[in-house]
């Protein structure tokens, strides 16, 4: 059974009359990477600034570990929080030397070489690039090795190269080394590759919250034929009539609007009508039309 | 860990005092100074001094010894506190588990040192200072000395204290602005603790020298507690 890192359970946070968090109710279990997604305004940060105790909330309960073992958490904020007359050698030494880190050297060179900062280390921070400075974040995460990360944003600014090497790193960090991400996003494309878990809010509660796959699948929409001869196209909608609601040709390609526990069947008349196709895939709901369907429309 | 954390601290405080702090407050004192070494120009001579300019002179260390502690070290907690505040370190430090008060005692402790250190600079180079443009030796007393390295000091441990923990609670930046102005007041007051201290009035023995250091420690370690107390959200402006 996955070690629960974090729970949070029937959380509630009101500013005056206005109600920020209600019931916020979920859990992170170790090689978990969850997406905390939600429009803006609708308690994401208020929640991981409870989960890091920069605020307290009016009632719930949020664990991180166990009573007798509670887990090193980092942080990587919206904001970067560095020091920007300190170069990056010394932002990361303070926080090495907050956590009596052994060998500092050693741990400062591993850190530097593995957000590619080496020959940047001493450059104050205030001349770096955005990228350059999340980065160094990042590095500084890692610092006291933590067992849970609460991410907000943290690819903000980064090159397409970068972004790829962190979102690997941390995936390996995060599923091989069991560990967990809380991670917030705009970018609901990054979401989906990068998160196994979502949770959904808006308005402070809880919309949707599951499996990325499981999602995925039950928002499954149909099937996709990539057929050779596209004069197939009508044989095949007359073959697997009954089996769709909707069959729909362009060009070489066919949609079938189908519910999935026909898939099998699909199959089987497909391949004893001997028609020839090079490709067939499921068509699902990104999770941005999910999100979008949850949040009720654009904004 | 608390010393771990408070040794982090103080070097942390260091290296940014000597990239960001250092030339302003060195302005600072460089003009108190000024003003200080060149008002006697208003009643000496060069070359001469009586009895009464060598007592307007230690009251002039007197003045100084208020001033530059508090002036610098109040200098130095408001750009600490005010960078950590506005590039949303301090949110980084209290969310991966820092106690708030070790960070302000850090800070604090780090302004006090820092601006005591400076200080003594200030009093040798006012020395310095008088020699070279009157041609004349101060005469030191005991009481000067005392009162100048000891118990203005001690006083503005207790000043700056309340300085820093009124800094730390500020909710917003117009308020820590409005708190900057604590340390002008000081300087006003300072003439009037230097005159009340100089005709005689008040006579401070050594045991009640002692009493005021333990107060402003005790001062120091209450208010470190009701920074303990202060709600994280406060210290943020969203």
């Amino acid at each position: 059974m996955a070690e629960t890192l974090l729970q949070i359970r029937e959380l509630k946070k009101s500013y005056g009359s206005k109600t920020v968090l209600s019931d916020i109710d979920f859990s992170l279990e170790a090689g978990d990477i969850l997406g905390y997604i939600g429009p803006n305004g609708a308690g994401k940060t208020t929640t991981m600034k409870i989960i890091c105790g920069l605020c307290k909330a009016d009632s719930g309960v949020v664990l991180t570990g166990t009573e007798e073992a509670r887990l090193r958490i980092g942080v990587v904020f919206d904001h970067n929080g560095l020091y920007p007359n300190l170069t990056a050698k010394e932002n990361l030494q303070f926080f090495l030397k907050l956590y009596n880190t052994p060998d500092e050297e050693k741990e400062l060179k591993r850190l530097l070489e593995f957000v590619g900062l080496s020959e940047a280390m001493n450059q104050k921070v205030k001349h770096f690039s955005k990228g350059m400075a999340r980065r160094l974040v990042l590095a500084r995460a890692f610092v006291q090795k933590p067992d849970l990360l609460i991410m907000d944003e943290p690819f903000d600014g980064l090159d397409v190269e970068s972004q790829y090497l962190m979102r690997n790193f941390l995936e390996q960090w995060a599923k091989k080394e069991k560990h967990g991400i809380l991670f917030t996003s705009h970018n609901m494309k990054e979401v989906q590759d990068f998160c196994n878990r979502i949770v959904f809010i808006k308005a402070g509660r809880i919309t949707l919250q599951g499996a990325v796959d499981e999602l995925l699948q039950k928002y499954f929409r149909g099937l996709r034929i990539h057929l050779n001869d596209p004069g197939e196209g009508r044989r095949v909608c007359e073959l697997l009539a009954g089996l769709y609601q909707r069959c729909e040709q362009k060009e070489d390609e066919i949609f079938l609007e189908n519910s999935r526990d026909k898939n099998e069947v699909i199959m089987q008349k497909l391949m004893s009508g001997q028609i020839s196709f090079c490709e067939i895939a499921e068509v699902t709901d990104s999770l941005e039309d999910i999100y979008i369907r949850e949040m009720g429309g654009y904004e | 860990m608390n010393k771990t954390f408070l040794k982090a601290i103080l070097w942390k405080e260091l290296v940014c005092f000597f990239r960001n702090t250092l030339g302003i407050v060195s302005l600072y004192i460089l003009l108190l100074l000024g003003t200080n070494i060149f008002l006697p120009s208003l009643y000496m001579e060069r070359g001469s001094i009586t009895p009464w300019i060598n007592e307007m002179l230690l009251n002039n260390i007197m003045v100084l010894a208020a001033t530059v502690i508090v002036t610098a070290g109040s200098a130095i907690i408001s750009q600490s506190m005010g960078l950590e505040r506005r590039e949303g370190i301090l949110k980084v430090l209290l969310g991966i588990g820092l106690p708030p008060e070790l960070i302000w005692l850090g800070q604090y402790l780090f302004a006090f040192c820092c601006s005591y250190v400076l200080w003594l600079v200030s009093f040798l180079l006012y020395f310095i200072g008088i020699q070279l443009i009157y041609g004349v030796q101060i005469i030191m007393t005991v009481q000067c000395l005392f009162l100048s390295l000891f118990v203005f000091p001690v006083i503005a441990i207790l000043i700056l204290a309340v300085y820093a923990g009124l800094f730390w609670t500020a909710k917003n930046q117009n308020t820590q602005l409005l708190y900057s102005l604590l340390p002008g007041i000081i300087y006003l007051l300072s003439f009037w603790l230097n005159q009340i201290f100089s005709e005689g009035r008040v006579v401070i023995s050594f045991w009640a020298a002692v009493g005021m250091l333990a107060g402003s420690i005790l001062g120091v370690f209450l208010i470190t507690r009701f920074i303990k107390r202060v709600d994280a959200e406060r210290l943020f402006d969203s």
